[in-house]
């Protein structure tokens, strides 16, 4: 391979203090490294010691002959969603649902609407043309065993087409499980459909966020349901587990370690601290829900403690969030986390298949009053949808070079249109009042101090990476 | 001119020599402190920059100040790297971007396509 470069040159990079005399330096292809101030004065100052030299060849700050094709491999790794076709395709087959969460973001008290069986198979037709070598297919609602005929459906075509297409493909249901019987197990089992959940922590917390259309409280039953699904894996010798996921309102703040302890108990190797959005029937009671930045950072950093503690006794979790930044700083791989790539999975890593047909860059896009972020429909050719100027235009906002070039996180994180959109009123972001964006600069500076610190936290955090989350 | 910063009124004003700060610079370095300041840009590009910055909370506005000041050669630091390397960088990328090529269907995957498109059309008739 021809060498590109004739001398080194230092590549963009951005610094930030961590803690006493250690900065991070980061590099524009995602790379980084701790200096003290002296050394951080002779980058600044282009005035480098051979020692310092070589730790920024090294890190793949300053790129040379000798560093430059790791340098290309690293960013590839890192940021492996730029490589793949659409990989993320949900299909929301109802936006009619068993609860009335406060915080719903799909707004299933106005649903009415089911997917037909000719949307979703010409839906899946979509998936197997746009997607590459890996394809997940995701059932999304409201509730989405509420048209189970459907699914089904889906699931058995999808299974027989990847026969001739042998993609690695992944099915996997988000469900309330309410609904969920022994028929309905058996049948996603044998098919191998993976089964994801909701659980925002303790009976109080989960009661006052989950309730059912009657209003009562829907703890026991996710609960008893969850267990039951693990107990039915484990009596079958199925290595498979339930994921649960957590929505962060206002309710939680004061109670980390219950929420934790909550997770940890049922034997779930993540907990997914989510911050509540504004989106939906959150809107209604938007005022009792919501926090600052600041304080949810506050409650995520006491989680991650706690996490860190239960982890050196043995007991086997992580923070998913934690885990999406520390694959990326610490193994420098790609969680293919839609909403922390960059620019932003929507309209090009993940699509959402609307009940009516429609096709949405996000599964956020649907959830506004108007569709704005719809780029076209099931009846239209892959690619003309894909290259759709309205989708393209979208996820191009949100290239962190343009908005968030102060940040030396940016290579790391990403923003989401639909947010920007919903909050801001316009898809060009004003990233410094971005709440989920400053929320995450915080926990990647909170990391970087973990790092520094090179104890027992930071060995585990590097543990974390090796483990693999779908 | 002479850059410098003056604060009036619980106000912030700063005077920018042009010929040696950039406009667009100036705006990146305002546009991260959004959060803290609201922005108000006067003056002449070609003479004086003004920008009135007044504060969203009580700020200690001379420290503030002279933090603009760092930001701003800070920035204009890196936008100086990233034009100066603009070759090798798109170079680079272009490099790690470009390198994988999508395949098209095969045989047995456009009949089964077909196949499908036979069920969604007899759907249709029902």
């Amino acid at each position: 391979m021809q060498q590109l470069i004739q001398k080194p040159i230092v590549l963009p990079y951005r610094y930030d203090l961590i803690s006493n005399n250690i900065y991070v330096v980061t590099s524009s292809f995602g790379n980084w490294v701790f200096f003290n101030k002296e050394e951080l004065d002779e980058l600044k100052s282009n005035a480098l010691s051979k020692a310092t030299e070589k730790k920024l060849i090294d890190a793949g700050i300053l790129l040379t002959t000798s560093n430059e094709k790791d340098i290309i491999e690293d960013y590839q790794s890192m940021n492996r969603n730029l490589f793949l076709r659409p990989s993320l395709h949900m299909f929301n087959v109802t936006n009619m649902c068993t609860y009335r969460c406060n915080y719903c973001h799909a707004g299933v008290s106005q649903g009415k609407d089911m997917m037909d069986e000719k949307t979703a198979l010409k839906a899946l037709r979509f998936v197997f043309l746009s997607s590459g070598p890996y394809a997940t297919i995701e059932f999304q609602g409201g509730e989405c065993l509420l048209n189970w005929k459907v699914v089904k459906l889906v699931i058995e075509k999808s299974r027989e087409l990847n026969k001739t297409f042998g993609k690695t493909l992944n099915i996997c249901i988000v469900s309330n499980l309410s609904l969920l019987d022994q028929e309905k197990l058996d049948f996603l089992t044998k098919y191998d459909v993976s089964i994801c959940t909701s659980l925002d922590g303790t009976e109080a917390i989960h009661d006052s966020n989950r309730k059912t259309t009657a209003g009562k409280g829907t703890y026991e039953t996710t609960i008893g349901k969850i267990k039951w699904i693990q107990d039915y894996y484990k009596k079958n010798g199925i290595n498979k587990r339930v994921d649960v996921l957590a929505t962060i309102t206002k309710a939680a703040l004061d109670n980390p370690k219950g929420i934790v302890d909550m997770y940890a108990g049922l034997g779930l190797k993540y907990v997914h601290l989510r911050p509540v959005q504004n989106l939906g029937d959150a809107l209604r009671g938007w005022s009792s829900l919501a926090f600052s930045a600041g304080q949810f950072f506050n409650f995520w950093k006491e989680a991650m403690e706690y996490i860190f503690e239960l982890n050196a006794k043995g007991i086997d979790i992580m923070e998913r969030g934690a885990y999406n930044i520390a694959c990326r700083i610490l193994a420098k791989s790609d969680p293919l986390y839609v909403e922390n790539m960059n620019p932003v999975g929507m309209g090009r890593a993940a699509l959402l298949h609307n009940f009516d047909g429609l096709i949405y860059s996000s599964d956020e896009g649907r959830m506004l009053p108007e569709p704005i972020f719809a780029i076209g429909t099931v009846d239209q050719d892959p690619y003309q949808v894909l290259s759709n100027p309205d989708n393209v235009n979208g996820w191009a906002a949100s290239l962190m070079d343009l908005s968030a070039y102060y940040s030396p996180y940016s290579h790391w994180g990403g923003i989401h249109p639909v947010h920007i959109y919903q909050n801001q009123g316009t898809v060009i972001p004003k990233t410094p009042l971005y709440d989920p964006f400053v929320i995450f600069e915080k926990q990647c500076r909170h990391l970087f101090e973990v790092i520094a610190k090179k104890g027992k936290e930071a060995e585990l955090l590097k543990k974390w990476t090796k483990e693999a989350i779908r | 001119m002479q850059s410098r910063f003056e604060i009036e009124n619980d106000e912030l004003l700063l005077y920018l020599n042009p010929r040696v700060y950039n406009l667009e610079r100036i705006y990146a370095t305002a546009y991260i402190f959004i959060d803290r300041f609201y922005f108000i840009f006067d003056g002449d590009p070609n003479t004086e920059i003004l920008i009135r910055a007044i504060p969203k909370k009580k700020t200690d506005l001379g420290a503030f100040a002279k933090l603009f000041f760092e930001e701003l050669l800070s920035i204009s630091n890196y936008f100086l790297m990233l034009e100066k390397n603009k070759d090798i960088v798109t170079a680079v990328l272009k490099r790690a971007l470009f390198s994988i090529t999508p395949t098209p269907l095969n045989q047995e995957q456009e009949e089964s396509i077909k196949k499908l498109d036979k069920e969604i059309e007899e759907l249709g008739k029902i």
